[in-house]
């Protein structure tokens, strides 16, 4: 049996085809595996040039308003939700290190699962400074709502 | 067929030699069993027993309490028995607590003046509080110092500075530790008759063991022929200190501490070309110190000056431990064992520390402690319960 050749009307678009898969796919192909870290009971999602920790939960001892939002880099300074005195709220420090973009802003997102499922207990934004100094902090503040708690709390952060 | 496999080949070669860049991002957690933010609330009074009493919960109470830990002595918290083996992570403990201690932090603690013309100065010093740490300046001219400090009752007096300034005077500092209060008698000796004045005084909560800041600039001094200021800095590393400034001064001028500084007592001593004055200032910091300008000020008549600079550091604070035992309370592993460096005022305050905690296990039956001790000089009380929500906070699995 002898096999008839593709008439032009054919070849045409599988050449289009062949010129458009060209440039739709990738010389490289990168897969990241973003494994959340664990410490103190919560997991951390930001990224290498970041570092967070939490410092747990505490009572709210003086009512505060909320940082404009994005929040400045400053080092040791504080970025908080606003803040009602006798409500318990969640305590993350983070730091910065070597190599993280300047003049960016993130999105600092905090879920818990205070009853059963994940929710998102509070979001504040950052703004990194112009200048890279590594190792300053800056310490986040979510006002839960609550004033009481009952653990265990799963917590999940995340820096985009 | 031959130009279609052709096409073919052209094209999957080409799909891999020229191409932008994908990037796939699988965000995944990782298995969270067993690994939570517990919290273990105080729930009932008293500071508890060397084996397992459990005291926490982690549903918070609806009653609330308070118990006091004696000086020295421990507080135990327990939590609720692990039903199964596991393992804390080497991470972060916040112990959180409502405390107060039964004696402000550091401070001053009574204080007395004397001037001489002779080889000796006697000063009777009346403190209300032990133990503290008994400071004493001197500043003398004509070429004298001081050969000896004694006291009674007897302490051990150690000469802590001795600064020339002028022409042949001096300014010195010599202190003790005293673990009564009441009233003492403090001779200090001259090496020979002079116009000579002193300042001494008592420091309460201070730590007696160790009473000074252990920075290298402390003590610091200064001098200078003529001036109508005297100043020196200083730097400190611990937070909590009592910044002294002890001047001699030519003359008797008037004077006007530094800012931020509290008078102690000025004495003059002598008249004319032998007039020489000691006077004594303090403040004290919350927070380590770089380069505080410590000094005194005065109108008229330039002066000749010497001033030294010291600074206290504030009692041992309350040593905190995290231990995993088992079943019958016996340790398994030691996860923290510190000092919380947050002072403790003497009314009811929350103190939250964040302390890094080593890795440790818990068999089954097994139990979180928590051992509060107490400094040696000053009791504890420990609030729990509504509104003073005492707990302390570690990753690990929920116990039954």
């Amino acid at each position: 049996m002898r096999l008839q050749r593709p008439p032009l009307k054919l070849l045409f678009p599988i050449l289009a085809i062949s010129i458009l898969a060209t440039v739709s796919y990738a010389v490289s192909v990168t897969v990241t595996n973003n494994n959340y870290q664990s410490q103190n009971g919560v997991y951390y999602n930001v990224g290498t040039f970041w570092t967070a920790a939490s410092n747990g939960f505490v009572v709210v001892s003086t009512t505060g308003a909320a940082s404009t939002q994005p929040c400045p880099w400053v080092a040791s300074g504080t970025c908080q939700t606003a803040l009602t005195a006798g409500n318990w709220e969640f305590s993350v420090t983070l730091t910065i290190n070597a190599g993280a973009a300047t003049s960016t802003t993130y999105t600092m997102t905090v879920k818990w699962n205070p009853s059963g499922s994940y929710v998102t207990l509070g979001t504040l934004t950052v703004t990194s400074p112009a200048s890279i100094t590594a190792g300053q902090t800056m310490t986040f503040l979510f006002d839960t709502g609550l004033t009481t708690i009952t653990a265990p709390a799963g917590i999940t952060v995340t820096l985009a | 067929m031959k130009i279609f496999i052709g096409i073919m080949l052209l094209s999957m070669i080409s799909v891999t030699a020229y191409a932008t860049s994908v990037t796939v991002t699988q965000t995944r957690l990782q298995s969270n069993s067993g690994v939570l933010q517990n919290i273990y609330y105080q729930t009932v009074s008293g500071p508890g027993s060397t084996t397992p009493s459990v005291n926490t919960a982690l549903t918070p109470p609806g009653s609330s309490g308070s118990y006091s830990i004696a000086a020295g002595a421990s507080g135990y918290l327990w939590s609720p028995a692990f039903s199964s083996a596991t393992t804390v992570p080497a991470s972060r403990m916040i112990f959180d607590v409502w405390a107060a201690i039964s004696s402000p932090s550091i401070g001053l603690d009574g204080s007395v003046s004397a001037a001489s013309s002779g080889s000796t100065i006697t000063l009777s010093l009346t403190t209300t509080k032990s133990p503290d740490v008994l400071y004493l300046s001197t500043a003398e001219g004509q070429g004298v110092t001081v050969s000896t400090v004694t006291s009674t009752p007897s302490l051990t007096w150690t000469r802590r500075v001795s600064l020339p300034f002028s022409t042949n005077r001096h300014a010195e500092t010599w202190y003790a530790t005293w673990s009564s209060s009441g009233t003492i008698s403090i001779t200090v000796t001259l090496s020979g008759a002079a116009s000579a004045a002193g300042v001494a005084y008592g420091i309460t909560g201070a730590n007696t063991a160790s009473p000074f800041d252990t920075n290298a600039a402390v003590p610091s001094t200064a001098s200078a022929l003529s001036g109508n200021s005297a100043s020196v800095t200083i730097s400190t590393s611990s937070a909590n200190d009592m910044i002294i400034g002890a001047l001699g001064v030519q003359g008797n001028p008037t004077l006007s501490t530094g800012a931020g500084l509290t008078l102690v007592l000025t004495q003059p001593a002598g008249t004319g070309g032998n007039a020489i004055e000691a006077s004594d200032e303090y403040q004290i910091v919350s927070a380590t110190q770089t380069n505080l300008v410590v000094g005194y000020s005065w109108s008229g008549a330039p002066e000749d000056w010497g001033i030294i600079a010291d600074a206290f550091v504030a009692a041992t604070p309350t040593m905190i431990t995290l231990r995993t035992t088992d079943s019958t309370g016996t340790l398994v592993n030691t996860l923290l064992a510190a000092t919380n460096t947050n002072p403790v005022p003497a009314t009811k305050t929350q103190i939250a520390t964040v302390f890094s905690i080593s890795s440790g296990t818990i068999p089954a039956g097994g139990y979180l402690e928590v051992i509060i001790t107490a400094s040696a000089s000053t009791s504890v009380t420990v609030y729990w319960g509504v509104g003073q929500q005492t707990n302390f906070q570690v990753p690990g699995a929920v116990e039954s």
